[in-house]
């Protein structure tokens, strides 16, 4: 689906990416994590052909995105963090944009639309950030894209619309269908993406489904700080320490994302060692 | 080139889509600026005319072109600045990434935005332009009994303004693409410069291939002084050196054809470069 090799990319002051490796397939809603700045909006804006890599390749679909093809558009949707709609109403704006993805489902917009409670009686430039991001989010659901690029979806979105877009989403994706989602709401987002890639320093420093990562590692809430060795990662929170151990139950366990998160990006060489070979 | 690249570069079903999109996204701009513009051609035309009945203009007195002027502003200025506008939505927050990534080749995308400020805006002006003639004029001659004139849209002089405008159009254009900010003043801004520029060149050609008529210093009586340069034209006018049977006739009408040439081929050059600029324009 996606296939980024040795690419490089930088702004005019900085160096992003630095021979950048990820490898994208069908059938999975991978979740984008890293800090401000690491790069995912522009990782998303390079597989999207919207920035254009230095140096490397990068390839979705078969196709090359910095030549923008219109056979990739047609399966390419990106719902950036910048949300722009014009001054239409939702069924014209329908008639007009639908008709350009071959595979649009009119029905499943329509109910996509109602779930997500949304008036269909106002000019969408009318609309709340919220709304309109809900607008979007239906709209490029129902595209049905093979690729579904979603820049901080959840931002904006008020708590029962998060638990809506966790629904749509889950429902959504199809198995030859890849949904890439560049988020810091971890939180909104567990037992939804899957697998876990992190970008930090312009490299994807882990990229594990989730069962792997659950079946190796475990974390908890424990009141005590803990000095043992088994510790691979602690840090202080309301409550107790959140810690990062080594699962050697065998069994999957439940992942606390941001516990996780914290310790891959402060350096956790132990954590990269449980996967060695896995990671990229 | 196969049938399938052919078809990745352009399809109509694509290219038709793309245009009611772009025609849906600008109609409300476009309503309001014509409506506009008919209201200030009615109202000038009206004061025209009240002033030609109040001057003792007898009743049926038809008087002038005063629409190709309006025309002429229409189409230059107007469509300069709704070209300028072609790509504004590329560079604004948001919409670049939505038209950007809109299933469509960038030809395509291309194409759609020539067609509507080319061909389309001057079609448009000449329809515009020719029904808001009709009423203002039939306006005029009810209710003031004098008016001056119906707007032809098929006078040599309209005709060769659109080609003008199609060829002019085409730096606009660029414009758009180029910058992202203020794409119409930068863009005049780059014309004046480049005919600066231009000048500047076609002054020392003419210095160096009109070397032997040129004396440096002071010229005898009789001869054109350009700066310190003098035109030594042997008693004769300067004009008298380019009409037909001079010396300097084939050189001016070669200067001539080649400049025409140079001035339609910037089109092409121009939309060229736009195609180009919008297939690596990043955001």
């Amino acid at each position: 689906m996606v296939e980024i090799r040795n690419m490089s990319f930088g702004y005019k002051r900085k160096k992003l990416f630095n021979g950048l490796e990820l490898t994208l397939q069908p059938g999975n809603i991978y979740g984008l994590l890293g800090k401000n700045g690491a790069g995912k909006t522009t990782l998303l804006k390079i597989i999207s052909g919207l920035r254009l890599a230095q140096e490397g390749s990068c390839s979705v679909l078969g196709l090359d995105p910095a030549r923008r093809p219109a056979a990739l558009l047609e399966e390419l949707c990106f719902i950036a963090e910048e949300l722009y709609v014009p001054a239409l109403m939702p069924a014209v704006f329908e008639s007009l944009h639908a008709p350009l993805y071959p595979r649009f489902d009119h029905e499943a917009f329509h109910a996509f639309l109602s779930e997500f409670e949304l008036a269909t009686d106002k000019k969408l430039s009318e609309l709340s950030y919220g709304q309109k991001k809900k607008f979007l989010i239906a709209f490029g659901l129902a595209s049905r894209c093979r690729l579904l690029l979603m820049d901080e979806p959840t931002n904006g979105l008020d708590i029962p619309s998060k638990s809506q877009f966790r629904r749509l989403l889950a429902r959504a994706g199809g198995t030859d269908q890849s949904i890439l989602v560049s988020t810091h709401q971890v939180r909104d987002m567990e037992n939804l993406i899957d697998p876990i890639i992190i970008l930090d320093e312009g490299r994807i420093i882990f990229n594990q489904p989730l069962r792997e990562v659950g079946t190796r590692l475990r974390t908890a809430i424990e009141s005590a700080e803990p000095t043992d060795e088994g510790a691979l990662y602690v840090e202080k929170t309301l409550g107790g320490y959140a810690v990062l151990r080594q699962n050697d139950g065998g069994d999957e366990t439940h992942i606390d994302l941001e516990t996780l998160f914290n310790a891959v990006t402060a350096g956790g060489g132990r954590v990269h060692a449980l996967f060695a070979g896995g990671v990229k | 080139m196969n049938a399938k690249a052919l078809s990745e570069l352009f399809s109509m079903r694509r290219f038709g889509r793309l245009l009611m999109r772009d025609l849906a996204f600008g109609y409300r701009g476009l309503l309001i600026a014509m409506a506009a513009v008919a209201g200030g051609v009615i109202v000038v035309s009206a004061i025209g005319a009240l002033g030609m009945s109040a001057g003792g203009a007898g009743v049926g007195t038809v008087r002038g072109d005063a629409y190709f002027g309006f025309f002429q502003n229409l189409l230059f200025l107007g469509g300069f600045i709704a070209t300028s506008l072609a790509f504004r939505e590329v560079w604004q927050n948001g919409s670049g990434i939505a038209y950007l990534t809109l299933p469509g080749s960038v030809f395509e995308k291309f194409a759609v935005k020539l067609l509507v400020t080319s061909v389309g805006f001057a079609a448009g002006t000449l329809v515009f332009m020719s029904a808001t003639a009709a009423a203002s004029e039939a306006l005029d001659r009810l209710v003031f009994g004098v008016g001056h004139g119906f707007f032809n849209p098929f006078t040599p002089a309209v005709l060769q303004a659109v080609a003008r405008y199609l060829v002019l159009q085409s730096f606009f254009l660029l414009g758009s693409i180029w910058f992202r900010k203020l794409a119409f003043v930068r863009t005049v801004l780059w014309i004046v410069l480049f005919g600066a520029a231009l000048a500047v060149v076609s002054a020392i050609a003419l210095r160096i291939g009109l070397s032997h008529h040129l004396a440096s210093g002071g010229g005898r009586m009789g001869s054109l002084r350009l700066g310190g340069w003098a035109f030594d034209l042997n008693g004769t006018g300067l004009q008298d050196l380019f009409t037909p049977g001079a010396r300097g006739y084939s050189g001016a009408m070669a200067f001539k054809v080649a400049a025409e040439a140079l001035f339609i081929a910037l089109a092409p050059a121009s939309w060229a470069a736009a195609y180009f600029r919008l297939g690596e324009a990043e955001v």
